[in-house]
């Protein structure tokens, strides 16, 4: 099959899907509608694969394939005909419906649609009897069609469409139980919000668009195009990329939406609120690399944002006591490492942010599932306070989180250890990389793979590499600027940034644990929803599992700096990632070891009856509360953005009834009344058309006087 | 399709001659009338397809000799570029012409039955008559009071917003404006709700201050134009004052600076009226009340299609008739949209009221749209255009819903729903996917619409852009709240007596059982929900009948803005040297 072929089918089949699930769903397929979704999916996952495996064909390992032309406003035919200088007053709009792959497309289509399709086969148990159980697979159909089509886009606008509907799609299925009010109200908060950073994303589209007068990827994404623009444009256009990505990845002060979101199904939970969706801006990011590596200010203020947002998240993980919203916390947490990883000033920074996207959707879709597969068995219940020792009730849900949470922990060898390994080298190189570039002599005469054994700074040696290709593409990043950011030197915000980061990997390590004990250790305890057929679920829930929890263990191995394949095929897109970095052992070893003290406190606080906790939070009262209620950023978020607006909204109703209505309109509406000595007269149907007349005749006056003074 | 021989003569006369009809054939019950108006309605929308069907801006041959152009240097360099068709320009784009004489004798004022449709009354035309069928069909069993002169003053209403849309006179254009008040003025105030006499008056004497003004600005255009041309006779003609006024003007240096002193004067007038039309802010404070007080259908047309005589009447007279008023005005504009963008939005968000709610979701919009036409370049234009229709088929949609819940439960507070999703399925479906078009989903119409506007207007101007974009964050939430509030969560509905009036007490008996959407309910909102993922999903189709007519206005106001440009320049230079030679003097 040719690619152009793969492009058309592989967005095709979950869209046809969507369609018959919606209009059969309903009348005829009632509980069948799971088929059509999980044979698309997986039709479109063989799909993926084949491209990925079939892109180096492409010229420039790059695929495109042109749909229609959305819109197309062009320039004047003839600007000359309106005299000089005007011809620049007005430019082309051209956007097309393209789907455009190259290698990072190819990546994250089969990480989607693998994912999906397990999701979809795991849900066709977990939603099993649920009302409404067609519109669920419709929708998870129409999000896989529009995830697909957002990592397929061509240009900016196209990739906010899409953006958009998967922001759609994850309303709807937050709010699928639409009677439970929480739900409907987390749906919501999800979509303004996101719509917040949606405003800064559109922005920075409209910015490109000024700046480059097209928008798409081919246009822009080139270092031709980019050079010589006023850097100053290109901060503000990254930042406004970056405020879309921090809405939908939900990076501080934005991630609010996403732990609400998990009032949604859990399948839909593990699938776009911890695989898919909230990449999407992961994802973006990595796509403008070129765009970011030429504004280091602002891949400083990502990394501190990542940076943070990992560490909040994490902090709170650690007292939730509902088993999904530790997960939801941990996926903002390690969200956040990845844009911590996208600010790290280095393609080692990229590269090691897309390779941590792709695990955590592994490790993370699996702890979700797992998490579902507790629930479904507990009755609803996800309290961790109200269950524990399930790991005789449900031994294969025990074993596939297991797994999970020892990935997520990163304990050597599962893939967690390499994805975040990778972070943090870059992360440590930013902070304490060597100055010195070392110039490869003999660089040019050899492939890839053998010029890489050198010394630290991943993207000299990158440059070095790709020199020929990329004349100035990675550069500008490495240079260490030591120029001051409020006050500080660049180095020294990346030795916070990465000490938070090592801090994080202990903490997150430790609430993991603690989730894993505190459900499946400890004295049996199950709630009384749960009736007395508490289970294990149906295979047709545990074979997902399982088949996650083989990835979650063994990507990071097959793809990940043992073998380097997942640089290698990262860098036919992204120039310079191809490079094999030597193994940083400082930061291996580091955050192996933390890894292994927060198991080892979590077992000891959580595994056995122990007093440490209770002791703990005394010891640590008001951060406890704290952490306990969400750092308050809830209600910071409020009080500083919805309270005033809403304020605000009423004081404008207030002013427009008194002070626009009444008294200008209506003010100047009884002025005619009034000066005719009829005060006390209300206006009446035989007042229209002397209020007509006059108002005529007062303007022929005026009418006359003017023409008198122009003759 | 079939071509008709003077189509829109036929148009504009058709529910003119319906509404005739049915007022005048004595002894017509409920039925009969309803029935004459449907048909007259559907004909009228078949009309209109076979008008879009048959309105071409395309220059074939000019597309052919472009395409085989393409193809040569295709064949010869490999490359493949897609080919844009070319347009027709100038008097070719106004098609379906029907030109009469009307009144004034020969030598006198020449003013003439001319109707005819370019690219800018193309798809106002079609919305006009596609908003026609929910209001018939919302109306079907809510009246039942007066029917005959009910459907008789809706068909009357439609044949005056057909009218004004084709109108290519003057005369005839002011005609149709004042016309449709009259018919809408009636339905607000015999049809409304309690407060409807006030409301009706308020809404009558504000817009008709407004047009008042309006037609003075208008006749002082054409009066400016004979004596600058130094012809008596008088031209009313809007294609021909548009074509040739620049020419009269460049004609002469005294034309030049007589219509620099009064063109911000006759942008002032135009904008009196059209401004209050709109409604931009601060003149906006009659929509509400006429939205809350008028039926259904009343409401459905007053903001689907009413609205749009202002914006249009900015597009046909001020933007080319003074071009340098218009950038002289641009940052009045600029703000006053943008204020309406936000103003409106906090204002919607406050609202107990649903009607109310989308009547300033209204201003709203249509500060986008202004903000879209006031950007004066191509892209921002082409915005406003599509946020005209786009206004129309969204929030036509939701005052159909409105009406529809209102029938059922009598009531419009927000807070006596809720999660109706429950007991109204179909209802709820309609209303998700209009209140994601209404919120510029991309993939329905809104986007397109909303995202060229605020390009144009960020391309001029970026804080202008920047605040109007706050608007997609405003409106996403009163949208989302209204559905939330109403349709989602535990169902809660007001309670029903038996006399079809909503009862104050909580056990009163629930005496008539709630139904969702019937078929007749359905095909009213059906074809709405069509346009709007055709726009959303096509945009180009719609735009490509409209940009060449666009283009046109579009050129003028780059070329005067050039020649505003360049004489201020020319102005600042000179001066130094005369201030010098004066006091040499």
């Amino acid at each position: 099959m040719s690619l152009e072929t793969l492009l058309i089918l592989i967005p095709l089949f979950p869209l046809l899907a969507c369609l018959i699930v919606a209009v059969l769903g309903a009348k005829v397929l009632h509980e069948r509608s799971h088929w059509p979704v999980a044979i698309a999916c997986g039709l479109s996952f063989v799909c993926s694969l084949a491209l990925m495996l079939n892109l180096n064909s492409a010229p420039g390992h790059t695929k495109a394939e042109l749909l229609y032309t959305w819109m197309d406003i062009p320039q004047f035919a003839d600007p000359g005909a309106m005299g000089g200088g005007v011809g620049d007053a007005i430019q082309p709009v051209l956007i097309q419906i393209k789907l455009r792959a190259d290698s990072l497309t190819a990546l994250m289509l089969s990480m989607v649609t693998f994912i999906s399709t397990l999701v979809v086969i795991y849900a066709s148990g977990y939603m099993h009897g649920e009302r409404g159980y067609w519109r669920f697979f419709s929708v998870v159909a129409l999000f896989v069609f529009s995830m697909i089509n957002l990592v397929l886009a061509s240009n900016f606008v196209q990739l906010f469409m899409f953006w958009e509907a998967v922001g759609l799609c994850s309303y709807l299925l937050i709010g699928f139980w639409y009677e439970k009010p929480e739900a409907a109200a987390a749906g919501m908060k999800a979509f303004i919000v996101n719509r917040i950073g949606d405003f800064g994303f559109a922005l920075g589209i409209f910015l490109i668009w000024v700046t480059f007068k097209s928008v798409d990827f081919d246009v822009v994404l080139v270092p031709s195009a980019i050079a010589g623009k006023d850097p100053t444009v290109l901060a503000m256009i990254c930042f406004g990329l970056f405020t879309g990505a921090v809405g939908k990845s939900a990076q501080f002060p934005l991630q609010v939406w996403l732990p609400d979101a998990m009032e949604g199904p859990t399948p839909v939970s593990a699938l776009i609120h911890a695989a898919t969706m909230v990449t999407a801006g992961v994802y973006m990011v990595t796509r403008c690399t070129l765009l970011f590596m030429e504004v280091p200010d602002v891949q400083t203020v990502v990394a501190c944002v990542g940076g943070l947002t990992a560490l909040l998240a994490a902090l709170i993980a650690l007292t939730q006591t509902d088993l999904k919203r530790v997960l939801a916390y941990s996926t903002v947490s390690q969200l956040g490492y990845m844009v911590l990883a996208l600010g790290a000033q280095s393609i080692l920074g990229v590269t090691g942010g897309m390779f941590h996207l792709v695990t955590h959707a592994f490790f993370k879709a699996l702890l979700f599932l797992a998490a579902g597969s507790v629930m479904h068995a507990m009755g609803g219940i996800i309290d961790m306070r109200k269950f524990g020792g399930l790991r005789h009730v449900m031994p294969q849900t025990h074993m596939t989180f297991l797994c999970g949470a020892l990935a997520l922990a990163g304990l050597f060898p599962l893939s967690g250890f390499w994805s975040k390994d990778t972070v943090l080298s870059a992360v440590h190189a930013a902070a304490y990389g060597s100055e010195k570039v070392e110039h490869h002599a003999e660089g040019a005469g050899h492939p890839p793979e053998h010029k890489t054994e050198v010394h630290k700074t991943g993207t000299e040696t990158a440059k070095a590499a790709e020199n020929h290709e990329a004349p100035k593409l990675s550069l500008t990043a490495i240079e260490r600027r030591e120029y001051p950011v409020f006050g500080l030197k660049q180095r020294t915000i990346f030795k916070f940034l990465y000490w938070s980061g090592v801090f994080t990997a202990f903490l997150t390590a430790f609430y993991t644990s603690r989730a894993y004990f505190l459900t499946f250790w400890g004295e049996e305890k199950i709630p009384h929803e749960a009736g007395h057929h508490a289970h294990e679920s149906p295979p047709v829930m545990t074979i997902p599992l399982w088949i996650l929890a083989g990835g979650a263990v063994m990507v990071g191995m097959l793809l990940g700096h043992p073998t380097g394949l997942f640089n290698e095929y990262l860098g036919l897109t992204i120039q310079g990632a191809a490079a094999h970095e030597p193994m940083n052992w400082t930061v291996a070893i580091t955050s192996t070891i933390l890894a292994l003290a927060g198991i080892g406190l979590g077992f000891v606080m959580y595994g056995q009856p122990s007093s440490l906790p209770a002791l703990f939070g005394k010891l640590f009262g008001p951060l406890t509360t704290a952490s306990q209620k969400k750092l308050y950023l809830d209600e910071t978020f409020s009080s500083l953005l919805v309270m005033p607006l809403k304020a605000l909204a009423q004081v404008s109703r207030f002013l427009d009834w008194i002070l626009i209505d009444t008294l200008l309109v209506n003010g100047i509406g009884s002025l005619p009344g009034l000066l005719l000595g009829k005060p006390a007269r209300p206006m009446q149907n035989g007042l229209v058309q002397f209020y007509a007349l006059s108002m005529m005749l007062a303007l022929a006056v005026l009418l006359w006087a003017l023409l008198l003074r122009q003759a | 399709m079939p071509q008709v021989p003077h189509l829109l003569l036929i148009m504009v006369a058709l529910p003119f001659l319906g509404s005739i009809l049915a007022a005048s054939v004595s002894g017509l019950g409920r039925n009969q009338v309803r029935t004459i108006a449907l048909v007259n309605v559907l004909l009228s929308f078949l009309l209109s397809v076979i008008m879009a069907w048959h309105y071409d801006p395309f220059d074939k041959t000019e597309t052919a000799k472009a395409k085989a152009a393409a193809a040569t240097a295709e064949s010869s360099a490999k490359v493949k570029a897609p080919v844009r068709p070319v347009f027709k320009s100038g008097a070719a784009l106004l098609q379906m012409e029907t030109n009469l004489p009307w009144l004034g004798a020969k030598g006198g004022p020449d003013i003439r039955f001319h109707v005819g449709v370019d690219g800018i009354s193309l798809w106002l035309i079609c919305l006009t008559n596609l908003l026609m069928i929910p209001a018939v069909l919302v109306s079907w069993n809510a009246i039942s009071d007066r029917p005959a002169a009910f459907y008789s003053l809706l068909l009357l209403l439609q044949a005056g917003m057909v009218g004004v849309f084709s109108a290519q006179d003057l005369i005839l254009f002011y005609l149709f404006f004042e016309f449709t008040l009259i018919p809408l003025f009636f339905l607000i105030g015999l049809w409304g709700g309690h407060d409807r006499r006030w409301a009706a008056q308020k809404f009558f004497v504000y817009t008709f201050a407004g047009s008042a003004l309006t037609f003075l600005g208008l006749l002082f255009i054409v009066l400016s134009y004979s004596w600058m041309s130094g012809q008596p006779k008088l031209v009313f003609s809007i294609p021909e004052l548009t074509t040739k006024l620049p020419a009269v003007i460049a004609q002469t240096a005294d034309n030049q600076a007589y219509w620099g002193r009064v063109s911000p004067w006759i942008f002032l007038a135009l904008f009196a009226g059209f401004a209050i039309k709109v409604p931009l802010f601060p003149f906006h404070t009659w929509l509400p009340l006429a939205h809350v007080e008028a039926p259904t259908a009343g409401s459905v047309l007053l903001a689907g299609v009413l609205l749009k005589i202002g914006s249009y009447g900015f597009l046909r007279f001020a933007l080319p008739l003074v071009p340098e008023a218009c950038w002289g005005h641009f940052h009045i504009i600029g703000w006053l949209s943008t204020i309406g963008i936000i103003y409106g939005a906090l204002l919607a968000l406050a609202q107990d009221d649903i009607k109310k709610l989308v009547a300033y979701s209204s201003v709203s919009h249509m500060g986008l749209c202004l903000m879209g036409l006031f950007s004066l370049n191509i892209v921002g234009m082409t915005g406003g255009m599509l946020q005209m229709i786009n206004h129309g088929l969204s929030t036509g949609a939701l005052f159909t819903i409105v009406g529809m819940l209102y029938e059922r439960y009598h009531t419009r507070d927000i807070e006596a729903f809720g999660g109706l999703t429950r007991k109204l399925p179909i209802m709820a479906f309609f209303l998700v996917v209009t209140t994601f078009s209404s919120i510029g989903l991309p993939g329905l119409n809104g986007f397109p619409g909303e995202i060229t506007s605020l390009m144009g207007m960020f391309r001029e101007n970026f804080l202008f852009g920047a605040l109007g974009l706050t608007g997609i964050i405003l409106g996403a939430w009163y949208m989302l709240s209204l559905v939330a509030r109403t349709f989602f969560g535990r169902l809660r509905e007001p309670v029903i007596d038996a006399h079809g009036h909503h009862a104050q007490g909580p056990h009163a008996p629930e005496a008539h059982p709630i139904h969702d959407l019937g078929f007749r309910e359905i095909a009213a909102l059906t074809p709405l929900v069509v346009m709007m993922v055709a726009i959303g999903l096509f945009p180009q189709f719609f735009i490509d009948r409209f940009d060449p007519s666009l283009r046109q206005i579009a050129q003028t106001l780059a070329e005067r803005r050039n020649r505003t440009v360049k004489n201020t320049a020319a102005a600042q230079a000179v001066t130094p040297v005369v201030a010098a030679a004066q006091t040499e003097r």
